[in-house]
């Protein structure tokens, strides 16, 4: 009986706590069976909307997303470059889209309307698990006490990112562009063509190659390949500003059967490697638009 | 150590790897290892189904939860936990050859990845079955590497406690 420390020694202990193991496991059995229906109800809950589930995610975030941001990319010269672009791009698309509106020249980036949206630059600090074709959700490091507000644009130097889908005090959600559920209003080419693009197939569309996105246009029009899309824009800027480049399209189907054609979009964004985006706060204008009389 | 400490300590672990995913993401790194697979599988080949299957909720719920987390809360939890469940399943009692365990990481991860393609074909969303595998072989190499590590601490845990 002096085998204790051999491996037989160990032998009674361990079975000794197999069968206190065995004793419980009715319990854990019942514990892990009303936890899994438990989270089955969670998901049913959160799948069919019929509860806000966002303060429980609020929370989590609130408790993690500032380890996120400790633990983030670092800033460097090349972020503050890069958030320097995107900022002008975005002030950019606003301004070409205003002048292709009035069909006026010089003097109207000096309009009060132009001032341009505010910004507020942020990193890229967590990429959640990638769907079959690339990120769908990742987390940037400005939040609720940068004026980050749910439902609002992210861009990037290049183009559209996202949209915010749930913010917290330190961090925010971005649902990407590529993501399934994301679908924008687009306008295609230079006529301005109405339609939709998604990353999953839209109404009539094929299922997109992986890293497209597919875009069907709403009524009769043509789209032709090389053409560029940009956003429609939201009622309220919320979730999409005007005018900012979703990418370029890369192929058209005429389809059969349907008026409009459908096809996809290379995006302006490759969001496997984000790294600074900014966040738009919506119209910084406090005066109103300046009336214009016709001249014709 | 207290079963509560020793509790308390796996919970880190698994937040660890949580947070090592999403931010390897933010490196751009171009695959990352479900590292959090790796710690179920190790897990339940010690413990079994119904552990397996607790510990995979556990931590599916973590991956639902810690920013940016998945469209669906829940979601990511059931998956693991099925992957949990199989890979208790097939636990074999004594010592595992590494073949085995990558073989067993390798069937939980095409039932995690399996769950994101069959939500994406659903919806009609691309599907890059190439990464998927990549992803899937790789998670099966970290596991073969890393699961003799988790079973020796686990193993040296024990020992403390009734040793």
């Amino acid at each position: 009986m002096h085998v204790r420390r051999t491996p037989h020694g160990r032998g009674p202990a361990t079975s000794g706590r197999a069968t206190t193991g065995r004793g419980s496991s009715t319990r854990s059995r019942r514990l892990l069976t009303a936890a899994l229906v438990a989270t089955g109800l969670v998901v049913a809950l959160g799948v069919s909307g019929a509860a806000g589930l966002d303060p429980v995610r609020g929370a989590a975030a609130a408790v993690l997303g500032p380890l996120e941001r400790l633990a983030g990319p670092g800033d460097d010269e090349v972020s503050a470059a890069r958030a320097e672009q995107a900022a002008l791009a975005t002030r950019l698309a606003a301004a070409q889209r205003q002048v292709a509106f009035l069909h006026a020249d010089a003097g109207i980036l000096a309009t009060p309307a132009l001032a341009g949206a505010r910004l507020v630059p942020a990193r890229v600090v967590a990429v959640g698990a990638s769907g079959p074709a690339g990120p769908e959700r990742v987390t940037i490091d400005a939040g609720s006490r940068d004026g980050v507000q749910v439902d609002r644009t992210v861009v990037a130097a290049e183009g559209l990112v996202g949209r915010v889908v749930s913010v917290a005090p330190w961090t925010a959600d971005v649902q990407v562009v590529g993501s399934a559920d994301l679908t924008v209003g687009v306008r295609v080419g230079p006529r301005g063509v109405l339609g939709e693009a998604s990353g999953a197939a839209v109404a009539g569309g094929a299922r997109p190659d992986p890293g497209l996105l597919s875009f069907a246009l709403v009524d009769r029009g043509a789209a032709t390949v090389g053409d560029v899309v940009t956003t429609l824009g939201s009622v309220g800027e919320r979730p999409y500003v005007p005018g900012i480049p979703v990418g370029t399209v890369a192929t058209v189907h005429l389809g059969v059967g349907r008026l409009a054609p459908t096809g996809t979009v290379t995006p302006a964004v490759d969001t496997t490697s984000l790294d600074v985006v900014a966040v738009v706060l919506g119209p910084g204008r406090s005066t109103p638009r300046p009336a214009a009389t016709g001249t014709g | 150590m207290t079963a509560r400490v020793a509790l308390l300590l796996r919970g880190l672990v698994v937040l660890v790897a949580v947070l090592l995913v999403v931010m390897l993401g933010a490196r751009h790194v171009p695959v990352v290892p479900d590292l959090v697979l790796v710690l179920v599988v190790a897990w339940a080949l010690l413990r079994g189904p119904v552990a397996g299957a607790a510990v995979g909720l556990a931590a599916g719920w973590l991956l639902d939860l810690v920013p940016p987390g998945s469209a669906h809360l829940g979601v990511q939890a059931l998956t693991y936990a099925v992957a949990g469940a199989f890979a208790g399943r097939v636990r074999l009692e004594g010592p595992v050859a590494a073949p085995r365990v990558a073989l067993v990481a390798l069937g939980a991860s095409a039932i995690v990845e399996g769950v994101g393609v069959l939500g994406a074909l659903a919806v009609g969303a691309p599907v890059a079955l190439g990464s998927v595998v990549v992803q899937c072989a790789l998670t099966a190499t970290v596991a073969a590497l890393v699961v003799p590590l988790v079973v020796a601490a686990e193993r040296g845990l024990v020992r403390r406690r009734y040793g």
